[in-house]
């Protein structure tokens, strides 16, 4: 299954053949007995690229939000291995080591008001960052520090004083953001930083975090569900479909010319504000397969409208079709009108 | 359906004369929150018709007033909320002053609603089948077995698979767009002339979002059916709706067909709201934000709600509240300049 | 009219609103107690437990007696011992001329002494020095066998007779009276009692046989002045002339003719020091164990979990009462206590400790399910990601945050325990010479259809103390409610 095995200089994150299951058990009176595996991640291999937005789409439980903390050694892997900036880091032993991977890759999460411990001041929170890290500093240069990174991104020096219930979810979400780039990381993975949030703010949001991208050269996985948003950010986009990544393309490819019909109907779905379109519309049959059971061949199978015998018995391979871009597709559609 | 190309300057823009009957009229709607913080102006003064058979959307960001406009127009609005004053006039007659009786003869079987989440919305102890039936029987009082069959035709017409098998089910062995999909059916077991969609695709996947519009896309054209759709999503708005209201801190800051909308929108907050969304079909560098935040329904702005945000405010904006004035034949605005600057 | 009632409300809720606003400003934890604050059941609940407490700390001032000081009086109609609340005058209760001759008059539970009714004593004070008269007063006369018997209370039950009575030693000087009861057949009783001069004393004396159960009614009974061995002659006992004594017991007195009240104050020291002690048993293994099976979980949680199972489905008052039983009954744990110097409140140390060892399991769950929830709040993740060490996310995002739900639980718990502590005292497990809430609840009962106050106000105070804590616990939960942020 691997087609990518070539690692360059230029990948800042190397993922190969990487799983995560999730096992099942049904609790009996003594012992619980193991019935199954969720296949939240199932065999996915990539390179992110020094410097790059990497969007990841998929619905509700394809398994992109897994894939996000075992990326950042927050989920144990159960296979394959994730290698950053040369070192795996999976296998990190030593305290030091895993505080310097802490300084490399960050997380911005989906729900501002669950990510800021409510105990603590704005200034806490971001503090703690160079408490665990720094710890030469002095409380006023820890002061400062907050105080410039608030002004970063959008806050002001007061703000520092209060407490997360007292911002609105825009204001908590860059708060979010302040403490992630308190570390002066390489990655950072935003896990749905929007989707919890208003039109206005997301656009607030999203500028800003083009902003910082550009400032300190960062490299972002951005995860999420509406592809507007990824396309809008991402220079590259993959979609996931039941922990498996069956489409990976340059952001203008993979809207104008999809190759695998999942992802086809995932964009003709996405509504686009212009009543004057008169879009081709594909319906997909049914709801995604149980994680659990998942079906023989290709996972997309029972919902997709092309399938044929083979895509029951084998599994297809991701593969490059044209440069930098891959499809796990027995049959790849060739679209003869845009999606979009 | 019936979407009639127009132009902006015509003055006529016109669906079908016998279409054009208005089915629903509501007329300077206000209902307040008696909150512990204070009185939330959740709706203040909104005004809006549905025209028979018409696709109507209502858009705005969360906490705009959009929800209880909704559920004002069938007098649901529960303590603390009081319906302060205005009138919803459907067919007619207005809804604020019937009795309760009369209300309920109402509610469900002509003016019938569908939720954000449909797992709430159905009791977990009944089947989805007796769900169903138990509309049908209140409404039309048909027997139980007959009920039931209207019922499973009623599930098929959504396109539940194995609806027979399946109408015995409870709601939690469906998943969530099977869910909504027997909401739908449960809306629409007794011909409601009108169904009220809050959010109805909002907690699903966007495949899934598809079938649901589809489906409600479809029975509104077979059925003749309006449909009041609330939304936050503007791509939803333009792909399925003929009409949009578009709404700000508890007012409608502007209506239009929605071609027109997309076109030319004239209220400053519509300009600023399609701006700020990333499309699908366009690579934008940079988005245009808007600056500020949601008014706070308790402590409005005066005048203009959205003067504080506005770019081309004036003096006039915060001291005026704009009405709706009439831009084109289908085209209202409520904004005091919006004569002046163009997108 | 329906647009200036709107103005008024406008008006009102705009200046709630802003006091809204400065409230939510600050701390969490001070958010929370402002909030408290509002709750006019919790504030009420506050004070109310404050309240005990308060009584609790401080027994000895407020107790207006010596909780185990008699206060006799012979009230014709009731059990003897009991008075009911309010100012009790000797003189003005006793009205013999009333009963003199009533035949018909009989104590409730005292058949077997025949009473012919009340009359005057005359004793002559001559024995004691320099007393010019030692006053028996209320006393109450058998003319049985033709002596006077000067059995001054009586009270009989299935296990034993007591007799008590009450002496001004009107003297100069300490004297050592002997008491000595005949009998028709058996050689004379005799106990001698020191009393000190120019006060009342109270005394109360279980006539009982070798065996200690045996009921026995003297012949006749003496005072004698130990020193001299002359006969002390109580004379010019005048009833109706002068009041003997005035002792205010607002809560009435129990079956000894203890002091309700002070009775009471020192019960709630009792009844708080074993709910208090319990809880902090029930802590001390439940909050270790809530921590380990909630952050570790898998198979540490599932023993746990198991544990507290098993310790739920033990009926609690059946194994309180083989316990002590068992206690009571072995030897070498008697040894143990008498050396701990606990021996007289075993029960107590019994019923403490039973209460904390089968009072744990709530906190223990509370904990473990507060710490499933933060442990997967996203701030928890985040502390994670930053490269924040186990024990830091341990006592800064974790522990905090479980703070608030414990301080419900522990005060609802308190509120717990004084109503299972009341109900074993009511059972009889309590220690006799210390007085709790239960026991004396318990004592009234027999008698509350003719004394009242000796059940109404134990209970009066356990619902003060209950609601008091529950109350507060409950305004404590609001305060905290994490849906009200």
């Amino acid at each position: 299954m691997v087609t990518i095995t070539q690692s360059s200089d230029n990948n800042l994150l190397e993922l190969r053949n990487l799983s995560k299951l999730f096992p099942i058990y049904v609790k009996g009176v003594v012992r619980k007995t193991l019935i199954g595996y969720i296949h939240a991640v199932d065999d996915v291999s990539l390179d992110i690229k020094k410097g790059e937005i990497f969007g990841l789409v998929g619905e509700s439980g394809c398994g992109k939000t897994t894939l996000g903390r075992v990326i950042l050694n927050l989920l144990p892997k159960t296979k394959g291995e994730v290698t950053f900036d040369g070192s795996k880091i999976h296998e990190l032993k030593s305290r030091k080591e895993e505080l310097w991977f802490r300084k490399q890759a960050q997380l911005i999460f989906q729900d501002p008001y669950l990510s800021l411990n409510p105990r603590l001041t704005v200034s806490g929170i971001i503090e703690e960052v160079f408490i665990i890290h720094n710890r030469g500093m002095t409380k006023k240069e820890r002061r400062e520090r907050v105080n410039q990174l608030l002004n970063l991104c959008g806050l002001e020096d007061y703000h520092a004083l209060r407490y997360p219930h007292e911002f609105s979810g825009g204001q908590r979400q860059r708060i979010g953001i302040a403490r992630a780039l308190a570390v002066e990381p390489q990655l950072i993975v935003a896990d749905e930083p929007v989707s919890a949030l208003d039109v206005a703010v997301q656009a607030q949001i999203l500028n800003l975090l083009k902003d910082i991208k550009k400032r300190f050269n960062l490299t972002y996985i951005f995860i999420a569900h509406d592809l507007s948003v990824v396309r809008h950010i991402s220079d590259r986009i993959a979609v996931m479909y039941l922990g498996r990544i069956v489409e990976l393309a340059p952001a203008e490819e993979f809207v104008s010319k999809p190759r695998h019909p999942y992802t086809q109907a995932l964009i003709a779905a996405i509504p686009i504000p212009d009543p004057t379109k008169d879009r081709k519309r594909i319906i997909l049959i049914g709801d995604v397969a149980s994680p659990i059971n998942l079906p023989s061949g290709c996972r997309f199978r029972t919902r997709c409208n092309f399938a044929k015998q083979k895509c029951s018995e084998e599994e297809p391979k991701f593969e490059e079709i044209t440069p930098g871009h891959f499809v796990a597709c027995h049959f790849p559609v060739e679209l003869t009108e845009s999606l979009i | 359906m019936n979407i009639v190309e127009q132009n902006i300057n015509e003055d006529d823009i016109g669906i079908p004369n016998q279409e054009n009957e208005i089915l629903i009229e509501v007329k300077d709607l206000t209902t307040y929150f008696y909150t512990e913080f204070g009185i939330v102006r959740a709706v203040d003064g909104v005004s809006f018709h549905i025209k028979k058979g018409e696709f109507f959307g209502l858009v705005g960001e969360s906490g705009c007033g959009k929800t209880v406009t909704a559920l004002s127009c069938i007098n649901l609005v529960r303590f603390p909320g009081i319906i302060e004053g205005g009138q919803v006039l459907y067919k007619g007659k207005n809804i604020l002053e019937l009795k309760d009786k009369d209300i309920r003869k109402i509610r469900g079987a002509e003016i019938s609603m569908i939720f954000q989440d449909p797992l709430s919305s159905l009791n977990p102890v009944f089947t989805v089948g007796e769900q169903i039936a138990e509309v049908i029987r209140l409404h039309e009082g048909v027997k139980k077995d007959e009920a039931i069959e209207r019922a499973i035709k009623l599930m098929k017409s959504v396109g539940i698979p194995l609806a027979r098998e399946r109408v015995n089910d409870y709601p939690h062995q469906f998943s969530g767009g099977m869910r909504q999909r027997v909401m739908i059916s449960r809306a629409l077991s007794c011909n409601p002339s009108l169904l009220i969609a809050d959010e109805p695709t909002t907690a699903l996947d966007v495949t899934i979002q598809a079938q649901i519009l589809e489906i409600i896309r479809t029975l509104q054209t077979d059925y003749g059916m309006s449909v009041l759709l609330i939304t936050h999503n503007l791509g939803i708005i333009a792909e399925n709706c003929q009409r949009v209201g578009v709404m700000y801190g508890g007012h409608i800051v502007e209506t239009a067909s929605v071609k027109i909308i997309f076109k030319d929108p004239r209220h400053p907050y519509t300009q600023a709201l399609m701006a700020a969304i990333p499309r699908l079909d366009e690579s934008i560098e940079k988005l245009q934000t808007l600056p500020g935040s949601v008014p706070d329904l308790i402590d409005p702005p005066t005048g203009c709600r959205f003067h504080p945000r506005c770019q081309y405010a004036k003096q006039t904006c915060s001291e005026l509240v704009p009405v709706l004035e009439k831009w084109t034949k289908e085209h209202m605005v409520a904004c005091h300049f919006h004569k002046e600057f163009n997108k | 009219m329906f647009e200036s009632r709107t103005q008024r409300r406008k008006k009102k809720l705009l200046r709630k609103k802003y006091k809204k606003a400065e409230e939510l400003s600050g701390n969490q934890l001070a958010i929370a107690f402002r909030r408290f604050r509002k709750n006019k059941a919790g504030t009420f609940g506050l004070i109310l437990s404050v309240g005990v407490i308060f009584l609790a700390l401080f027994a000895d001032v407020l107790a207006p007696y010596d909780p185990s000081e008699y206060f006799l009086i012979f009230y014709p109609g009731y059990v003897p011992s009991y008075q009911p609340p309010g100012v009790n005058e000797g003189a003005e209760l006793f009205d013999y001329t009333n009963y003199i001759s009533d035949d018909s008059f009989e104590f409730p539970s005292l058949n077997e002494w025949e009473l012919n009714g009340w009359e005057r004593i005359n004793l002559n004070a001559s024995g004691i020095p320099g007393a010019s008269a030692v006053n028996v007063f209320a006393a109450r006369i058998s003319s049985q066998g033709g002596s006077l018997t000067q059995g001054i209370s009586v009270r009989q039950d299935s296990f034993f007779t007591d007799l008590s009575f009450r002496v001004y030693l009107n003297g100069t000087e300490e004297t050592t009276l002997k008491v000595i009861f005949t009998y028709e057949n058996k050689k004379d009783d005799q106990i001698e009692l020191t009393f000190s001069e120019n006060s009342w004393h109270s005394v109360n004396l279980a006539l009982q046989d070798d065996y200690g159960f045996l009921v026995r009614n003297p012949e006749e009974l003496r005072l004698e002045n130990a020193a001299t061995g002359s006969d002390v002659i109580v004379d010019d006992f005048d009833l109706e002339g002068g009041k003997y004594f005035r002792n205010t017991h607002f809560m009435g007195t129990n079956y000894k003719s203890e002091d309700l009240f002070s009775r009471l104050v020192h019960g709630a020291r009792i009844s708080l020091l074993v709910s208090f002690g319990a809880i902090i048993i029930s802590l001390v293994i439940g909050l270790p164990l809530g921590l380990i099976a909630g952050y570790y979980r898998g198979r540490v949680d599932e023993i746990v979990m198991r544990l507290t199972d098993v310790f739920l489905t033990l009926p609690f008052y059946f194994v309180m009462i083989l316990a002590i039983v068992v206690i009571q009954n072995t030897r070498w744990v008697d040894n143990l206590l008498i050396e701990m110097g606990l021996s007289a409140q075993v029960i107590l140390v019994a019923v403490t400790f039973g209460l904390g060892i089968f009072g744990w399991m709530g906190i223990t769950r509370l904990i473990r399910a507060t710490i499933f929830q933060i442990r997967e709040a996203d701030y928890v993740e985040a502390a994670r990601c930053i490269g924040a060490s186990n024990r830091r996310i341990m006592l800064i995002h974790i522990l905090p945050n479980v703070l608030a739900p414990l301080i419900v639980v522990v005060t609802l718990g308190l509120s717990a325990n004084i109503l299972v502590e009341a109900g074993l005292a009511f059972l009889g497990f309590t220690t006799e010479d210390l007085s709790s809430w239960g026991r004396e609840l318990s004592n009234g009962f027999d008698y509350a259809t003719v004394a009242w106050w000796s059940v109404f106000f134990p209970a009066i105070l356990i619902i003060i103390a209950v609601m008091g804590f529950n109350l507060l616990g409950d305004g404590l939960r609001d305060a905290f409610d994490p849906r009200l942020r």
